[in-house]
């Protein structure tokens, strides 16, 4: 009798144990209420907590040397998972998965290629190619535009996809303008409006902004001169209702969620997993608030386009397939 | 140096008890900033602590000797910019140097590149009287384009998302703590980057310290800062030594490149200042503008810039800002202090009486 229930206790000691993995979660220089991709792993992390019963441990970093030491001191500390959020994280996360080859790491943007990491991509073309199709059968003017943060392959990526959504409705023209080619591009609404006022002076009606917080200036620009815009990455179509066309979403939640769960279940891969219109990783959003907006013609030609992007019958350009990632 | 010592540790008690005091304000327990700060003192913690020092004690130097001088450089954040973009340059038209050669030529290039900018301001301030707190803010956003421009158009690493240059050659390295101990085995300092540059950085202030205080050109430097007219009644120029001031403050912030590339990153990443620049004013004030007070205070901000992260692991709610709250707190103590001091002094008299 007393064996059985020290067998249990164990058992159950064992099982409590395994119940509450810890979770460290380091985001960049964003922050957790960037609106954006940090905040979006904030979400998924955070979601994890409340569902999963996992003890979840969140750090902001104030310069890009901090992250190191911050992935670091969670590996230490015995956490079970590491998460990074961005492709500033690769090299920090390559470095400190070598150290600590029995810790797993999730990195989110960017590819590792460690043994112990799974990092996740996102298809930003298939879903920026749905919000192109959008945005071209919206268009009276059969002019669309785009407004960038910060000039890189990634960003890229997003801008070509979307030119080719919007350029298979036939007759469009697509202006692109990137808000600058440094950090501070994702933190600037006032250039971001400017640039979107002198697209709208070029005719166009629709702007897709894949700008962090400087989309909210193409957002204003877009309101006041009654025009659409398009948001990106988490939903933003609450932010003005009326005004946001639709957004174009990057599940990061799902991917730090999925990660969460599949290490509280004994069940994480390490690897490059790609997340793509299939597997949800990329949509666009569909809510009561822009519901008025889209009609029945629009919405049934972009679910008959995602079905072929699925199916693999439509593929769509993929920028990184000409100039790849580091 | 008594006094000095005595409003450090004032200016510090005093933070650090209204830091314990925000902390249980906002429900926990007042105990993590002890253990915030026993992990920014632990090996790893203290090689951390070092590396940020590194550059505080520059742009402290930078600073100070401005004051010397009746000046006050804010451009430091621009100038140590430029230093590092001269690293650069110098590393990549010069890759096949042997280190006996690239090192004191990058430590060099860091300088002048630094010196360079601060001469502008000074040319600027003695030959046309314009105002150096004026000019040498607005060089800043000049320097951040230059440099932004370099790096995006003429140094930059094709296949990286993120705006940075390629790496230097390897004859560019200065040893980290780590590399020199790794053979006897010391566990001190394990994969942090702190580096040769602090060892350069109090040979100096030491080298500052001598000049101000031992040649004639400190002399003068000091004597215009007191009073220029006097020192232009005594023979001395200065106009020279309004440039000199000037130039050789920005050499000093240029020398923070050396930390950042010659010592860690071995790449120039764009943004990598957490406002090293603007909080070298601070460092300064701290330190009395004295060299030595410098180091001390550089050291005391090195420490509470690798708290802010420690503070996030020792606590659930209070984020990294805390340690801004706490630098803050301790800059205005300092600043305070004679007044404080006063009234201190004015109560215990009138008690006595």
């Amino acid at each position: 009798m007393l064996k059985a229930l020290l067998f249990f206790s164990i058992l159950g000691f064992s099982l409590s144990a395994q119940a509450a993995i810890k979770v460290g979660l380091v985001l960049d220089k964003g922050g957790k209420d960037d609106k954006s991709f940090n905040a979006a792993a904030f979400r998924g992390a955070s979601e994890a907590e409340k569902k999963l019963g996992i003890t979840l441990k969140t750090v902001e970093s104030s310069d890009d040397t901090a992250l190191e030491p911050s992935l670091r001191t969670f590996s230490r500390k015995g956490y079970d998972l590491v998460i990074g959020v961005g492709f500033a994280q690769l090299n920090p996360i390559k470095k400190v998965a070598a150290e600590f080859p029995k810790t797993h790491f999730l990195l989110i943007d960017s590819d590792a290629g460690s043994p112990n990491v799974r990092s996740v991509m996102f298809a930003e073309h298939e879903g920026s190619y749905l919000v192109g199709v959008i945005a071209g059968m919206k268009s009276q003017t059969k002019t669309v535009g785009f407004v960038g943060g910060m000039d890189i392959p990634l960003i890229r990526r997003f801008e070509m996809g979307y030119r080719k959504g919007a350029e298979s409705i036939g007759g469009i023209t697509v202006v692109s303008n990137y808000v600058g080619s440094t950090s501070d591009a994702w933190r600037n609404p006032t250039k971001g409006k400017e640039l979107a006022l002198a697209q709208i002076s070029k005719k166009a009606d629709v702007i897709f902004a894949a700008a962090g917080t400087s989309g909210m200036g193409v957002f204003d620009a877009a309101e006041e001169k009654h025009v659409f815009a398009i948001g990106v990455d988490s939903n933003q179509n609450w932010v003005k209702p009326g005004t946001i066309l639709t957004s174009m979403l990057k599940h990061g939640e799902t991917a730090v969620y999925q990660a969460i769960e599949d290490r509280n279940a004994n069940k994480f891969t390490a690897g490059l997993v790609s997340m793509g219109l299939s597997d949800g990783g990329v949509g666009y959003a569909l809510d009561e608030f822009n519901k008025p907006l889209l009609t029945p013609a629009i919405l049934k030609k972009v679910e008959e386009v995602k079905k072929q992007i699925v199916a693999k019958q439509l593929k769509v350009p993929d920028y990184y397939s000409i100039k790849p990632p580091q | 140096m008594k006094s000095l010592a005595f409003s450090l540790s004032f200016a510090c008690t005093l933070a650090l008890a209204v830091a314990a005091a925000i902390i249980w304000f906002s429900g926990e327990s007042p105990l993590a900033l002890w253990e915030a700060l026993r992990a920014s003192l632990s090996s790893e913690g203290l090689g951390y602590t070092l590396f940020y020092a590194t550059p505080f004690v520059f742009t402290g130097l930078s600073v100070a000797v401005s004051f010397h001088c009746g000046l006050f450089n804010i451009g430091a954040e621009g100038q140590l910019y430029m230093g590092t973009l001269a690293v650069i340059a110098t590393a990549t038209a010069l890759p096949h140097l042997p280190p006996g050669l690239a090192i004191p030529l990058g430590i060099l290039a860091a300088g002048l590149g630094g010196a360079s900018w601060g001469c502008l301001a000074g040319m600027l301030k003695a030959w046309r009287g314009s105002h150096e707190v004026i000019v040498t803010i607005l060089l800043n956003f000049v320097a951040y384009s230059i440099v932004d421009y370099s790096i995006l158009y003429l140094y930059r690493d094709p296949v990286s998302q993120s705006p940075e240059t390629l790496k230097i050659p390897g004859t560019f390295s200065l040893n980290t703590f780590d590399e020199l101990l790794s053979p006897f085995s010391v566990s001190l300092f394990r994969s942090t980057p702190a580096n040769l540059s602090l060892v350069l950085g109090i040979i100096v202030a030491l080298a500052v310290g001598f000049f101000l205080f031992r040649t004639r050109w400190g002399f003068e430097l000091r004597t215009v800062g007191a009073n220029a007219r006097v020192a232009r009644f005594a023979g001395m120029n200065s106009a020279l030594s309004t440039i000199l001031a000037l130039s050789l403050s920005g050499g000093l912030a240029g020398l923070v490149g050396v930390n950042e590339v010659m010592g860690h990153e071995h790449r120039f990443i764009q943004g990598f200042s957490p406002g090293y620049g603007f909080t070298g004013v601070a460092v300064a004030l701290l330190g009395r503008n004295h060299p030595v007070g410098v180091i001390c205070s550089a050291l005391l901000f090195g420490l509470l810039h690798n708290m802010s992260r420690e503070i996030e692991f020792a606590t659930t709610h209070v984020s990294k800002e805390l340690s801004l709250v706490i630098q803050a707190i301790i800059v205005l103590a300092v600043a305070t202090q004679p007044f404080l001091v006063s009234l201190l002094k004015r109560r215990s008299r009138g008690r006595a009486s």
